[in-house]
């Protein structure tokens, strides 16, 4: 869709990734990195089920979250932990992003400019999540899975992403904007 | 032991490689509105399609794939209803904010300071949850 004024994808929202402006030496693209990821998601989900864990649970940035908190002995609040032992998905994940970053020099310290706002959209984000079954991951781990449920949930992710995007695109546009659609 | 050793593992695995290709659950729907670039929306497919032929194959291998009981379903949507409008909400914020919960790992990861504020907010999220929001909600909705 040309003539939105949006053309590269630094214009895209809220994303000003410096990476997406290189060309790096490894980077799978597209449908392999899906592929790569799903297969680990399977795979942790199988490697983590003697612990206890539930259906479709190899990756997930909310539940992981959640029985790392638990672990940590929020279980009071938050019930008992999914599986046994402590959950160091998320951290792994910051790790081994951080790593990457760094090989391939895209680590960009960038202050925040709406902290406040991003504390509220988190807090939100993992609320909603929890009461979707799931974050986006493990829905669609859920839906590679069988879960009805969580076909209901994603379809309702993919339908407000795009109802989303359209509206800051009109946004955007509106008279007297310049284009920018930054958030 | 052997669960922190596992996800601590998957997920260095995991973060390497959504930095590497920049996966986003939500922005391949994104990406594809608004320039018609597709390669996030088919590093989605390809993350279903891979799951649901792996759930069988590794299955058949030995390996314990189906899991055990859900506490998640304990606190969550119980009909597709609910189901829905709370996925909504879900893309609806993550696509608001840029990207989605694994994302923004990798995003604070590589630098962003929005990111950080955005997952401490994630983390406060969990007893805001659990302690407010289900107690809340929990008795108008349908079962």
């Amino acid at each position: 869709m040309s003539g939105n004024g949006i053309t590269r994808y630094t214009d895209l929202p809220g994303d000003s990734d410096p990476s997406a402006r290189r060309d790096p030496a490894w980077r799978p693209k597209g449908v392999l990195a899906g592929v790569l990821l799903g297969v680990l998601a399977v795979l942790a989900s199988g490697l983590l089920s003697r612990a206890g864990a539930p259906p479709a649970y190899g990756i997930c940035v909310a539940c992981h979250s959640r029985d790392l908190l638990a672990g940590l002995g929020l279980q009071r609040w938050l019930g008992a932990p999914a599986v046994d032992g402590l959950v160091l998905t998320t951290l792994g994940l910051l790790a081994g992003a951080a790593l990457a970053a760094r090989v391939h020099g895209e680590r960009r310290v960038r202050p925040a400019r709406s902290p406040v706002r991003s504390l509220l959209m988190g807090a939100l984000t993992m609320c909603a999540s929890l009461l979707a079954l799931g974050c986006t991951t493990r829905l669609a781990l859920r839906v590679a899975y069988g879960d009805p449920l969580a076909m209901w949930s994603f379809g309702g992710v993919l339908l407000a992403a795009a109802a989303v995007t359209g509206g800051m695109v009109w946004y955007a546009r509106r008279p007297g904007a310049g284009g920018d659609v930054g958030c | 032991m052997l669960t922190a050793l596992i996800t601590l593992t998957v997920g260095l695995a995991a973060g390497y490689l959504a930095q590497r290709s920049r996966i986003c659950f939500i922005a391949g729907v994104r990406d594809w509105l608004l320039v018609r670039d597709t390669e996030l929306l088919a590093a989605v497919a390809g993350f279903i399609g891979a799951a649901y032929l792996a759930f069988p194959i590794l299955g058949a291998l030995g390996l314990p794939v189906w899991g055990n009981g859900d506490p998640t379903l304990a606190a969550g949507a119980g009909t597709p209803l609910v189901a829905v409008l709370a996925g909504a909400l879900v893309g609806g914020l993550a696509t608001a904010s840029g990207g989605c919960p694994l994302r923004q790992h990798v995003l604070a990861a590589q630098g962003g300071g929005d990111s950080w504020f955005w997952l401490a907010g994630f983390y406060l999220g969990v007893p805001l949850y659990y302690v407010l929001v289900w107690p809340l909600l929990a008795p108008m909705l349908p079962h």
